[in-house]
């Protein structure tokens, strides 16, 4: 039995701690977004921290338990219904066969890691879960959830109502403001950039672009210049570095970057602020401690 | 000349030795030597390692097992670089020499069909370059080319080193679908487009074989240090083959 994806809502997708050991065949770590959400919701649940999760994208999706399960919401974004009835994220839940779950609009955050007890059947490739969907690996093949799709659970639950547990514990993953401060080092290239550009990013309140997504997000503000003419040669490049291209537009690179860049790295950003991160949707405001 | 290494961050869980060297042969022999050593020194205690053209990088699980390897790190380095200073390379051998070092070597051998048809750029290739078509295809299937890294997309392979008269910068403008397959040249290296994506070399030709299938092992059909040689073959071939 499983669940069935009436409407997956914005690249909802698979995600696991990622896809180690192939980084030298271009193949991307991938994994969730937000790996303390998606952790904190396999604890909750009982489950091993690295078990596969579904990742969702602000709001839209729609659900439909084909089975009784247990399950664990945690992260942002969202404001989530089981059958109408509003509930928490980090609450532990038992709902019955047929019930709905449904990711309605929510002024914070901007990603959801539902949990299932016990994990869903799924097979990994290549040694994860995660969805890619370029090389069509992992997920339900290898894509972002489609309607219709069924993932299946490997855990029956005997459950004829809804049970709630008494309290939510997902204080640490809810980002409540629109304005952010993320803590980062000077990149390897931090001093290929004029003091000028060095001064207006760890200064300037950067806005997240509208075209942010899985492998990176965008950043809204001045040109930063550099002050050499030098040609980075392509290198390795991973999750929280900060790219700038050609125009002089600085890129974070998130979980679907590729391995290897180009683009001089003015900086990277702590590992620990990389949660946050995650959770800031297109619009958000940042502003770089640079330490 | 030994060349300086430089060693940064680029998370808290992963640093890059930088080799102070032009792309080629010299860097990539040391980048794939480098690596060796470190697979042999670490175990299991990495989590991943990226060659790239002129560096490595390595991944760790926590911080903690980072900090720890990093001096044995660097200190294995500093005697591969040491000992490697006085390297021949293979771009310096005489034809007979190559000959004989290619025998020992486990060649990869590519078919590539150099048809217009399958190769969008090739006009334009023969114009800026100033030669005919079999004169582009000679010279590009006469070399033993190295796979430098892979990296872009899963499975696309960065070979070196191209014949010198065959050296174009990428296009100003890249296409906006490149057809899998693909066989590309920008600059001194050459590659294959394993996916359907958009990219900035000029295609001169497309190879019948898949370079990434996620059921057969080794996904990828070439590895960062592998060597490769093109041959050429007809447009039947092409549509024939399997």
């Amino acid at each position: 039995m499983s669940i069935l994806i009436h409407k997956p809502g914005i690249q909802a997708s698979l995600q696991d701690k990622g896809r180690w050991g192939f980084q030298h065949l271009g193949i991307p770590i991938g994994g969730a977004m937000d790996l303390t959400a998606m952790q904190l919701a396999n604890t909750i649940c009982g489950n091993d921290p690295a078990t596969a999760v579904i990742e969702f994208t602000l709001h839209g999706a729609l659900l439909e338990l084909e089975q009784a399960i247990s399950f664990v919401i945690c992260g942002g974004g969202a404001t989530i219904t089981l059958n109408n009835a509003t509930i928490q994220l980090g609450e532990r839940i038992t709902a019955p066969a047929g019930s709905i779950l449904k990711w309605h609009p929510s002024p914070y955050g901007c990603r959801t890691y539902l949990a299932v007890e016990g994990g869903f059947a799924v097979i990994p490739e290549l040694g994860s879960c995660s969805t890619y969907p370029l090389a069509k690996l992992g997920g339900i093949n290898g894509n972002f959830l489609q309607k219709g799709d069924r993932i299946p659970i490997r855990k029956e639950v005997m459950q004829e109502y809804v049970y709630r547990s008494t309290k939510a514990v997902d204080k640490k993953t809810a980002l409540t403001s629109h304005h952010v401060n993320i803590k980062c080092y000077p990149g390897p290239e931090w001093d290929w950039f004029s003091s000028e550009a060095q001064e207006q990013f760890t200064t300037h309140t950067w806005g997240v672009g509208n075209n942010s997504n899985r492998m990176g997000y965008s950043l809204i503000g001045p040109p930063l210049e550099k002050n050499n003419t030098r040609e980075l040669i392509s290198t390795a490049v991973t999750r929280g570095v900060v790219q700038v291209t050609p125009s002089g537009m600085p890129i974070i690179l998130m979980a679907d970057a590729q391995t290897i860049g180009g683009y001089p790295r003015i900086a990277r950003i702590a590992e620990s602020d990389l949660p946050i991160l995650a959770q800031c949707r297109p619009g958000i405001q940042l502003n770089f401690q640079l330490q | 000349m030994q060349p300086t290494v430089n060693t940064y961050l680029i998370s808290d869980t992963a640093f890059t030795l930088s080799f102070e060297l032009p792309i080629g042969e010299a860097a990539h022999q040391l980048v794939m030597l480098a690596a060796q050593a470190i697979k042999g020194l670490l175990g299991h205690a990495y989590a991943d390692m990226v060659p790239a053209y002129t560096s490595l990088t390595i991944y760790f699980d926590d911080t903690a097992t980072l900090e720890a390897n990093l001096r044995p790190i660097e200190k294995v380095i500093t005697d591969i670089v040491r000992s490697t200073a006085n390297n021949t390379e293979y771009s310096s051998l005489s034809d007979a020499e190559r000959k004989v070092v290619e025998s020992t070597l486990h060649v990869i051998h590519v078919p590539v069909c150099y048809d217009q048809s399958l190769a969008n750029d090739l006009n334009q290739v023969m114009d800026l370059l100033q030669l005919p078509k079999q004169e582009i295809v000679q010279r590009h299937t006469n070399t033993l080319y190295n796979v430098h890294m892979i990296g872009f997309v899963p499975g696309f392979a960065y070979m070196g080193t191209l014949d010198p008269t065959l050296y174009l910068p990428r296009k100003k403008t890249p296409s906006r679908n490149v057809p899998a397959g693909s066989v590309a040249i920008a600059a001194n290296q050459t590659g294959i487009y394993p996916f359907e994506v958009p990219g900035g070399w000029h295609v001169i030709g497309r190879t019948p074989l898949r370079m990434f299938n996620k059921n057969r092992d080794p996904v990828c059909l070439l590895q960062p240090g592998q060597w490769v040689r093109f041959f050429s073959i007809s447009l039947d071939d092409f549509n024939n083959a399997p």
